[in-house]
């Protein structure tokens, strides 16, 4: 090891982050050399300094009862009737199709969903922030030239967490944020182009008397449908058979 | 009957979660900088871990699970809106950093001002800490406060280990510049002592391919 690249890897070797082999060439370097020995020493008193001054008090009285209440008032979980928008697919039938599907890269992608993938990866910081679907819909008005209307997914779990303006293929689009533990899932809304403008239209399926249609890019998948004038694109980076759970709820506890 | 099962598992749940109040709320108060936001913060965090413990599989880490659903909580609501602005600063204040520091060999022998920031006092430190931009503060607050690993950090916040580092490298670099300013201030050193050295972001998995494939590293 040279003085160069265990300078870089100096902060990973401090951190643990380096395995038996890594640190025993990295300590054989520190060993032989007094420069990077003098860099170890000074880096690890910083932190140590740095550590000891910034322990924080102890949470203060009151806080740990205050927290008890709370979380016994809570109830288990939140769970939301089936009944709303995409819910009332019974669940066995909704599993079945989530069992029955297979799926394979679909080539040909068309420009508009690979706009959307790309929009959702970047993750731009939503401009409105609410849980509330009705909320970010009135958020919309006058801002876009349509009227913006979101599904009510069913899904329990699934976050609504904002809103911010965005373009899809030219066209002004609303971006809505949803969040499921990890994963964030992007819902764009524009006024439909028209039949032209392809949503992979090859996965198709019906699901309550909308088409929806699946697509996958780079480990995204695209669940696009049109309705009453608008096309609706919803982006995530879970596999179709998830994204699928996401629009019936089935899987739900 | 199982009812009464299920209340216990709760209440197990809940009571294990409270073990880890005090570094939560430790942490809360670092990165909001104000002990009512703080408290808030804890308040929510554990109201929404019991909403969704059904979320948390048995077995795994709960601290860092109640670590993650506080930095999502954080992220939400106290830098959500501060974010543009706090990026840029960032960015900004590196320049500076680049521009106002030397390079070049470092010195054979150990220099009393290069160790200013052990005269420095708990709140110069704090103070010094709330100047860095939270998406670089929310890395180090998580490696140099509370411990923990870079996996461990990037599944709490979300972003790939990658980003774990050069948040964390520069991250430090700002704290480093940021308590220089306040030795300076205090006149523990001289303006132009103690320069923090920029150095270059580690890539731990290009430094493994080529350390594997037996080639020389850089």
């Amino acid at each position: 090891m040279e003085c160069s690249e265990a300078s870089k890897y100096l902060q990973v070797y401090l951190d643990g982050e380096f395995d038996e082999a890594e640190r025993r060439d990295m300590e054989a370097h520190l060993a032989a050399c007094p420069a990077c020995q003098r860099q170890a020493e000074l880096e690890r008193r910083f932190r140590e300094s740095v550590r000891s001054r910034l322990a924080a008090p102890a949470a203060p009285e009151g806080l740990r009862e205050r927290v008890r209440a709370a979380m016994a008032a809570e109830p288990e979980a939140r769970r939301i009737p089936r009944s709303l928008l995409w819910g009332s697919l019974p669940a066995a039938a909704a599993l079945l199709l989530v069992l029955s599907f297979t799926w394979t890269v679909t080539s040909g992608f068309s420009p508009l969903l690979r706009e959307a993938v790309e929009r959702h990866t970047s993750e731009p910081p939503v401009e409105v922030k609410s849980s509330d679907a009705d909320e970010v819909e009135s958020w919309f008005q006058r801002k876009v030239a349509f009227r913006v209307a979101l599904p009510r997914f069913v899904r329990t779990d699934l976050d609504l967490v904002g809103a911010r303006l965005s373009h899809l293929a030219a066209r002004q689009a609303a971006l809505v944020r949803y969040q499921h533990g990890r994963q964030s899932f992007s819902l764009f809304v524009l006024a439909d182009p028209g039949p032209g403008e392809d949503i992979g239209s090859k996965r198709c399926q019906r699901l309550r008397k909308r088409e929806v249609c699946f697509s996958e890019l780079q480990g995204y998948t695209v669940v696009a449908w049109r309705t009453h004038g608008l096309l609706y694109s919803l982006v995530g980076d879970a596999p179709p058979a998830h994204m699928l759970q996401v629009l019936t709820g089935a899987g739900d506890e | 009957m199982w009812f009464q099962w299920k209340k216990g598992k709760r209440e197990t749940f809940e009571e294990q979660a409270l073990e880890h109040l005090d570094t939560l709320y430790g942490t809360a108060l670092r990165l909001t900088g104000r002990a009512a936001d703080a408290e808030d913060l804890v308040h929510d965090t554990y109201v929404r871990a019991v909403r969704f413990r059904h979320r948390f599989e048995p077995g795994t880490n709960l601290k860092a699970w109640m670590f993650k659903m506080m930095f999502n909580l954080f992220v939400n609501r106290y830098r959500r809106d501060r974010r543009g602005r706090e990026i840029r600063e960032g960015h900004e204040r590196d320049d500076l950093v680049a521009r106002t520091t030397p390079g070049g060999e470092l010195a054979s022998t150990l220099k009393p001002e290069e160790f200013f920031f052990e005269k420095l006092f708990s709140d110069d430190v704090v103070r010094a800490l709330d100047e860095v931009p939270a998406d670089f503060r929310m890395v180090v607050i998580l490696a140099d406060v509370n411990g923990f690993s870079y996996r461990q950090i990037s599944e709490i916040l979300g972003i790939p280990v990658g980003t774990v580092m050069s948040r964390l490298h520069r991250g430090r670099r700002l704290l480093r510049e940021s308590l220089r300013e306040f030795a300076v201030q205090e006149g523990y050193i001289k303006p132009g002592d103690g320069a923090v050295e920029q150095g270059e972001v580690a890539d731990l998995e290009s430094y493994r391919r080529q350390r594997n494939s037996g080639g020389s590293v850089h």
